[in-house]
Parts: structure tokens; sequence; C-alpha cells
């Protein structure tokens, strides 16, 4: 649990558009990926999921169908569209940008004396 | 971007379609299902596992919330109106009872007579007819492009029809036979009789009570005479005798055999009670032999379109075929109770769009006025929409909320609208009943209020609603809430009648003063018709329209048949000659209608020749009479119409018997006549004659009939028709009319009593004479002027609604403006100012408004005038206008008084301690 973080704002949207690139997942589908290819590392309250799912169903990136889940119940899958696949790309680029740009502004030290 | 606007309307439509929130709730609960067999899983009990996958979750409430926001619902949910919203509303309704009343009459008058009126065109272009598969019974009709009217004389094409159609199955005509039924005793009708080909029984498919319909059999010469009775006719005439097929009845006087009996209800074609085969000649000539109307039915698996190509393709066959009688004649068909109206000229579906356009504007004026009295309520308002705003209440959500209160109101309306319409419906019912018109309605239409019109009542409700509610709502909750907040702190009204609202009641008044003239003057005019009476005792006078049964060697067109017609006159001269013995009758005579119900026609006068035009277009042509050519009613009467009546001449004189002649040509004409017409100038001795339009089979030409004289001047008949519109009559001398309407002066005994008698004397004479329409003459100028009446009942209710709103709309403006000011007032009181000074001050630009409001208005009413009042007799626009501004100046005044002692009574101590 210490070594877990909080994700930043925004950051949960392009986490789920990984996690749902993987192949069609149901809400908690979607949370137990997350944690799976984060290793555990980042802390996500779990009801904030689903606002986080609508709102990119509303925008295009992911499409959803009711289907019967692993324990015979109604469940509503997610998937990836062309829109969203294209999303997690130019995001992924852009957060690879960003984190390359802050790693090298830390390791950066002192020139002369 | 497309995928991405696509994917928010799947996403709206979803949530408005479905129920998003127990979609989320279950997909919430399928996630802390699994994720307490996860925690079973690593070794907690299953509750234990239960409560932490909850705990882990979170609260479901806020997610769901967070989540429709996200599916973008928030406007949604944001204009929906609840159940709160109409409690509330209700509350208003009993909170401001003065708005209720007013609101809810008027919207209710207004909204009856937009469902009214939108209900009766659809009843008219798009009726349904309650028969198996009624819309695939479709009718056949001929029109001639060169007079633009049907032609009805289609026994020749009925038989090319029957043999060549494929479209069409069971082709078939009709045309009216009312015949006397049974023994034509002292109280009998007549039976509504038709002469029908037996496919339309088939084209019905509507099985018999009794016995059988008519066979193609029953209508070859020579057959036995037979008859299918009606429901109301076999209960009514003949006790529902079950043992009646079979039995002999005369029908116009001739034995026929009952061969059956329809079921209740059953009215095919139009509105009949008695079936009659229609046996025509074997080999008819081309637009020769009766007026026939054609029907049939659209084979299995033929459409309408289908059915109008071959029916046109067959009339343009003919046309090459026949040059000479079908070369300006095409068929066409279409939807039977269509062709029944004959709706589809330009100039019907215009007048219909206008009247349509025309109460939903009534309507929106209405609903403006009322909107006005709203806006002005929710100064009263201001803490709350306010407080609520602060709260958290979007805009939408006040506007919703508001809206609800006006859906109370406008339901209000809605109900008073629809209990006005039943009225309506209910009194119109019984008259057509009372006056024998309900026998030509068809019986496809009912005269009540039907599902259509409900609809049209309740959409107009709604739009109502949006009107009074929308539009102060979105004033009210603009930029100006936080100044409210603000400025309610110091206890101060921030409501102002802005440039909108004071223009809308500028308008408003303006609207009431241009109604107000015409309105007024055509209900004074109807009362003083009332009042006034027809000039001569009407309720003396018995009334009843007199017909002859054809026999079976008479056919054709009753005008072109001598010996029909020479029989009918010889018959119809013997009843007067018995009817002038009786000793309380005091005048016996015979026209064509009922005074003052005169048909029209054209005439010129000698100097002046009318022109005769004709205009053509792509393939139609179409002739008129132009230029000098003058309308006027033409009543047929017998020599004695005017001895009868009691009517002397003013100049010259009236008919002699010797005038009844056919080649005689003396005219008496009416007052109006002489002073339209002549201009006042001496009428004895001038000449004109009648102008015809004489259809050909390449065309038409005109045909000007023979010259009149004028003999003497009579004044107008009915004498109440000086304060309606007056025509122009011409009184032309005749010996042969049929249906003859017979007017009997009765004297020392009540009319109705009198019908009695009568019945017995025309039986006596011959059974197949029969009559319709027996009654006094007081009761039928009272049911012929009726229409006038509810058309001036309409005007004057719609002018006190526009009218009481104004005043209420004057009122809410006064108001207004003294709470708005009330700092002010009670400073400058306080100050030392006169109190009456300091209001007439504040008042001034509300009369000022009010002046603008009636100058539009009465520059409105006199552009208006030619085409209202203006040509009735007796409207001085120089008195009337006038008066009418003086008038809402007074109403304006009277609006000021309560205002205005509110405002006289301010205490400035008080005003000054609220701060």
């Amino acid at each position: 649990m210490a070594d877990q973080a909080d994700l930043l704002p925004g950051t949960l949207d392009i986490l789920i558009l990984k996690a749902v690139s993987l192949g069609k997942l149901h809400g908690y589908g979607v949370l137990l990926r997350i944690e799976q290819i984060s290793g555990g590392a980042l802390r996500i309250q779990q009801g904030a999921l689903y606002p986080a799912l609508y709102r990119l169903e509303y925008q295009g990136f992911i499409a959803s169908e009711w289907g019967t889940s692993e324990n015979n119940r109604k469940a509503k899958y997610y998937r990836l569209t062309p829109a969203g696949k294209k999303q997690l790309g130019e995001e992924t680029a852009s957060w690879n940008r960003l984190a390359e740009a802050i790693a090298r502004s830390l390791a950066a030290t002192p020139q002369g004396a | 971007m497309l995928s991405g606007f696509s994917a928010r309307v799947r996403s709206l439509v979803n949530g408005l379609k479905n129920d998003p929130d127990a979609d989320m709730q279950a997909e919430f609960a399928h996630h802390m299902e699994l994720r307490a067999r996860d925690l079973v899983r690593s070794g907690l009990s299953p509750e234990d596992a239960r409560r932490q996958a909850r705990v882990e979750f979170g609260g479901t409430y806020n997610f769901q919330e967070a989540g429709r926001e996200a599916r973008g619902l928030r406007w949604f949910d944001a204009m929906r109106i609840s159940w709160l919203d109409i409690k509330l509303g209700a509350r208003m309704i009993y909170r401001y009872p003065g708005l209720t009343l007013v609101g809810g009459v008027a919207m209710g008058v207004a909204i009856a007579l937009g469902a009214g009126v939108m209900g009766v065109i659809a009843l008219m272009r798009d009726p349904k007819i309650p028969l198996d598969e009624g819309d695939r019974i479709v009718g056949i009709q001929v029109w001639s492009v060169a007079s633009f009217n049907a032609e009805r004389r289609i026994a020749f094409d009925l038989a090319t029809w029957k043999a060549e159609l494929k479209t069409v199955r069971d082709v078939g005509a009709f045309r009216s036979a009312v015949r006397a039924v049974g023994a034509n005793d002292a109280k009998a009708e007549p039976g509504r009789g038709v002469e029908m080909n037996a496919s339309g029984f088939r084209v019905a498919r509507v099985k018999p009570l009794l016995g059988r319909y008519l066979l193609d059999d029953d209508e070859r010469p020579g057959a036995p005479l037979v008859v299918v009775l009606g429901h109301e006719i076999w209960s009514g005439r003949f006790g529902s005798d079950s043992t009646i097929v079979g039995k002999t009845v005369k029908i116009g006087g001739v034995p026929h055999i009952v061969v059956g009996v329809m079921p209740k209800g059953f009215a095919f074609p139009i509105n009949y009670n008695m079936w009659l085969p229609l046996r025509l000649e074997p080999h008819p000539e081309p637009r020769q032999g009766p007026v026939l109307y054609a029907f049939g039915r659209l084979a299995p698996n033929a459409t309408v379109e289908q059915g109008r190509a071959e029916v046109a393709a067959v009339g343009d066959r003919a046309a090459k075929q026949f040059p000479k009688t079908h070369e300006r004649i095409r068929p066409r068909l279409m939807p039977f109770a269509q062709s029944w109206f004959e709706l589809d000229s330009p100039e019907t579906v215009l007048v219909q769009r206008a009247a349509q356009v025309a109460v939903v504007l009534l309507l929106m004026i209405i609903c403006v006025n009322i909107a006005i009295l709203v806006y002005a309520r929710t100064a009263t308002r201001q803490a709350e929409i306010a407080v609520r705003s602060v709260l958290g209440a979007s805009r939408g959500r006040i506007v919703a909320q508001l809206v609800g209160e006006a859906l109370v109101l406008a339901g209000l309306g809605a109900a008073v609208g629809l209990a006005l319409i039943s009225l309506i419906a209910a009194q119109v019912d019984t008259i057509l009943i009372e006056t024998g018109a309900s026998a030509v309605i068809p019986f496809w239409m009912k005269v009540d209020v039907s599902a259509e019109t409900v609809a049209y009542l309740v959409a107009l409700a709604f739009l109502a609603a949006l009107i009074i509610g929308v539009v102060p709502a979105l004033q009210v909750t603009g930029r100006r809430v936080q100044a409210s907040l603000q400025r309610l702190a110091g206890g101060h009204s921030t409501v102002s009648m802005g440039k909108m609202w004071t223009s809308l009641i500028i308008v408003e008044v303006a609207i009431t003063v241009a109604i107000l003239p015409s309105s007024v003057f055509m209900a004074s005019e109807s009362l003083k018709a009332m009042m006034t009476g027809p000039g001569f005792p009407a309720e003396e006078y018995l009334m009843a329209e007199l017909s002859v049964n054809r026999e079976q060697n008479e056919a054709g067109p009753r005008e072109e048949d001598p010996a029909y017609t020479q029989r009918a006159t010889r018959l119809r001269y013997e009843v007067i000659r018995r009817l002038g013995a009786e000793p309380n009758v005091a005048g016996v005579s015979f026209s064509a209608g009922i005074p003052g119900s005169e048909s029209s026609t054209q005439i010129e006068i000698e100097g002046a020749a009318a022109k005769f035009e004709g205009r053509s277009g792509e393939g139609w042509q179409t002739y008129r009479w132009g230029e000098n050519s003058l309308r006027v009613r033409l009543a047929l009467v017998d020599a004695a119409f005017f001895d009868a009546f009691a009517v002397t001449p003013i100049i010259g004189r009236t008919f002699r018997p010797s005038d009844a002649v056919p080649s005689a040509t003396a005219a008496v004409v009416n007052r109006t006549f002489v002073d339209s017409l002549l201009k006042g100038s001496n009428p004895l001795g001038v000449k004109f004659r009648e102008l015809r339009i004489r259809d050909r089979a390449d065309g038409a030409e005109e045909d000007r009939g023979p010259w009149q004289e004028i003999v003497g001047v009579v004044q107008n008949l009915p004498a109440h028709v000086d304060y309606e519109r007056p025509q122009a009559v011409w009184y032309a001398v005749t010996r042969n009319i049929e249906p003859a309407t017979l007017a009997i002066h009765v004297r020392g005994t009540d009319p109705t009593i009198f019908a009695t008698r009568l019945r017995t004397i025309t039986a006596g004479v011959d059974q197949g004479m029969f009559l319709r329409k027996v009654q006094p003459l007081d009761d039928v100028l009272w049911q012929t002027h009726l229409p006038l009446r509810l058309i001036t009942a309409t005007l004057v209710a719609v002018a006190i609604s526009v009218l009481i709103l104004s005043s209420a709309g004057l009122y809410a403006l006064m108001s207004v403006i003294v709470t708005r000011r009330r700092r002010e007032i009670g400073i400058r009181i306080a100050l030392g100012a006169d109190q009456r000074r300091v209001l007439t001050g504040i008042f001034s630009r509300a009369a000022l408004q009010i002046g603008a409001g009636i100058a539009l208005g009465i520059t409105v009413a006199a552009i208006m005038l030619p085409f209202t009042a203006g040509e009735m007799k007796g409207f001085n626009a120089f008195l009337v206008l006038p008066a009418v501004a003086l008038f809402m100046l007074a109403v304006g005044a009277i609006a000021a008084v309560g205002p205005a002692r509110r405002g006289l009574a301010i205490q400035p101590s008080a005003v000054l301690k609220e701060d």
C-alpha cells in the first residue's frame, strides 16, 4: 500500500483506454487490468471509474454493449473504438514527451563551480 | 469529428430512451459483487467481503450523478418538469384567482376555437371511413377542364371502367332517390333512398341483418322491383317486423318487394336508409343520362397511385376515341371520402391553411397577453427565484418550474376549451338533426369531439404553456438574478417592464381597439335583426318541401323531361288548390327556397354589356363573366308569392297570374337591387338578363338569357337582412320548380298542427308525392341565420377575451410601476411633493403607451374596415372609431384606479424605515 500512488488528474482516462485496448472488459475487469499492468502501483477509487467510462463513451473513444459475465450476471462490456485507439496513441505520445521532459529536468546537475 | 458527434447523440438517446439510473445501479452492483467474491477468496467472510466492497467502491449516489453528467444528461435533468412543479402550479392557481379566471377562460376560448377548426379541417381532408379496409374504397370523378367542374353524367364511362379497370374492382355508381315509403301517411317523412349498383354492397362488406342485399340480377330490365330497407326505416316505420322480408311495400307509390334489411348504422355510400337497384339505359350516350357518383374498391395489392395511373390511362384512351365529348374531360381516382367534398382546388386548400394559421395566431396573441400578466406576477417571487439560484438551481431548472406552473394554467384552459367544444358539438348536432341537415352529412362524419380534436387541443395547450411559461421565465432568470439578490437585501423590487413588455402591452391595446369596432357593430346589428324580425308574421307560416316521385318511364334530368315536369306541375297546383280551399289557410305559394336564402347568379343590365372571358393553361381552360357582370340573388317564385306574404310594392306592381307563362319577361326586384345596382335611379322599365356559361365538348360558351323588364320593387324580404349583408334580389315568376318550397299562411290554428292536414291533402292528391322539412317558418329562419349568429357570438367572445386581457395587462403595468417606484414615491412625498402630482408624473408614461396602442389600433381598424363591418349598412366609422378610442382610454383609467390608490396610500415614514 505504501508503494501505491494516487492518480494524477486526467490520467485515469488514458489508463482506461490502455486497459480496454488489450481486450473487451466490464468495469471491474478494467479495474483489475489497470492494477495488473501497473503492477499494483496505482491507487484508484473504484466508483470513480464509472463516470470516466461514461465520459469516454460519450466522447466516442469506447463503446459498450450488454453481455453475460463469468458469474452469469448481466454486465456491460467496453471496447476501444477506432477513435479511441487514435486518442490512446496521441495521449501516450504526449505523456511520454512530458515524462521524458520532467525526468530530464529532475536529473539535471549543477554545471560548473 | 463525425464519429464523436454520433457517439454523443447515441449516448444522449440511450440516456433518454432507457433508464440510465437503473443501468448504472446494475453495473455498480455487478462490480461490488465481483469485488466481494475476490475478497472472499482472499479469506474474508462473505458479509465482511460485501461490506468492504461497498466501502472500497464509495458513494453510489454521487457516482450516479457524475455519471449522468458525463453522459450529457445534465440539461435534461435541469429541464425535467417534476411532480412538485405541477403541485406548485396548482398552488399558484389558487393564490391568484384573478389571473386564473382571466387566463383560463381566455385560453379556453382560443384553444376551443383552434382545436375545433383544426378538427373540422382534418375531418374533411382526411376522413376515415368506418368500414372494413375503408381506406381502400375509392371514388372516380370526371373533371371537366373546360368548365372546371365535375362532370357527373358518367353512365357511358361507367361501362368502360367496369370492363377495363384491373386495379379497381366492383366499380359501381349511385344516385339519390328520395321516395315516400309505405302508405305515405300523415306523419311520414320520405325515405332517404339511393339507387345503387349491387356492387356497392360488396364494396361496403357489411352483411344484411335480414334477408339479402341487392344483386346484379335486380338491375336487369324487367326484373321484379325490390328494395333493401335500412334499420331506421325498418324499426321506425315497420315496427322491426322480423317477417318483413318477402313482403310488398309501396316505395314512391309503386309496390316493391323487401328483400333485405341492413343493420343499424349502415348508410353507405353517404347517408341513406333505403337501397334500390340502379337501372340505367343499356347503351348510354357519352355525357348524357342521369347524374351519377362512381365508387369502387382497390384490388388486392393495388395502390391508390396505381389506380390513379390506370384510370388516367383509360381516360386518355377515351379522349382519343371520342374527341368530341371526351377531349376536355378526365377521370381521376381518389379516396372515396375526398371525392364527395371536392377539396382539391387551390383556393379551398388556401382557405383551410389560412384558417389554421389564423386560429394558431389568435391563440398566440392571447397567450402573449397572459404572459404579460404572468411576468407581472413574478415580481412577488423574486426572492424565491434568487434564493433558489444561490442554492444551486440552474436557470434551466427554474425555467422548468415556471413552465410546469404554466402547464397547470394551460391545462385549466384546455379543460375549459374541451367543455366549450363539447357544448358546441352537442348544439350543432341538435341543430343538424332538427333542420334535417344531418341527413346529408356522410355517415363517416360525426359531429362529436373526436380523438383527433382532443389531440389538437392538447397540442395547443402545450403551445400555450410554452408561450406563457418560457418567455417570462427567461426574462426573470436572466442576468439580473444576481443583481436581484443584492438589491433584495435592501428590500427593493427589481422587476421592471422593459421595452419588450411595454411594446407587447401597446400591441395588446392596439389589437383590442382593432377588433372591437367590427365585433361590437356586428353584435349590435345581429341583436337588432333578432328584434326586428322578418317583417311579416313568420310564426303563422308553415313551410314544406314538396316533391313528386319519378315514374319508371321518366328518366334523365328533371329539367329535360317534359312529361315529368307536366305531371309534377299539375299535381303541385292541385295540392295548392286544395290547400287554398281550407278554412284555416289565408294564402298559399311556392318558391325555390326559403325567403332570404336565394341562390346566386349573374346578370347584365341593358346598355352595359358584360364581357365573357376565357383563360387557358397547360391542358386546361376556364371561363367566367367579367366586366359589367353583376352578382344578384335569383328567387324563383310563383305568381301568388307576394300576396301570400302580404308584400305590397314600393313602386310599380308585383306579379299577376298572366306573368306565369314561359315567354313572360316581368321581373320584380328588391330595394337593395335598386340602391346598389341602379344607384337609386328609376327602375321601372329597366331591362336586364341572366348570364350563364354553357358547357360544350370542346370548351364552353356564353349563354345570355332573355331580357327581363322590371315591373315593380319590393322591400327586402325578410326585413332583418337589412341588419346583415343585404343582397340584391331578382324575383322571377315560374310554374315549374322541383322540389318546390310551399309557404302556407295559416290562420286560426298552430301551423304545427296544420302539418298533419297538409300531409293528408298531399297523400290524397297522389301517393307518389312526399313532403320534407315541414316546420313553421320562424323556426326555419332561426336555423338559417344561426351560422351567422354563431360567427358573431364567436367574434364577440374573442373581443371580450382580448378586452379583459388588455385591461388586466394595463392593471399589471400600473401595479408594477407603483411597486417598483414605491421608494421614490415615498421620498418625494416626504420632501413635500403633492401626492397627486407625483402619481400623474409616474403614470404619464403609461398613458403615452396606452395612447400609442389606441392610435395604432385605430389605424389598423380603419384599414380593415372594407373587409369587416365597413360595408354594413349603418356603420359610421367617424362615430364608431372615436367611441372605441374613448372607451379604451376609460378602460386604462379604470385599470389605473387600484394601483393609484395603493400609490396614494404609501406612507413615507414606512418606506424610509425599510432602508
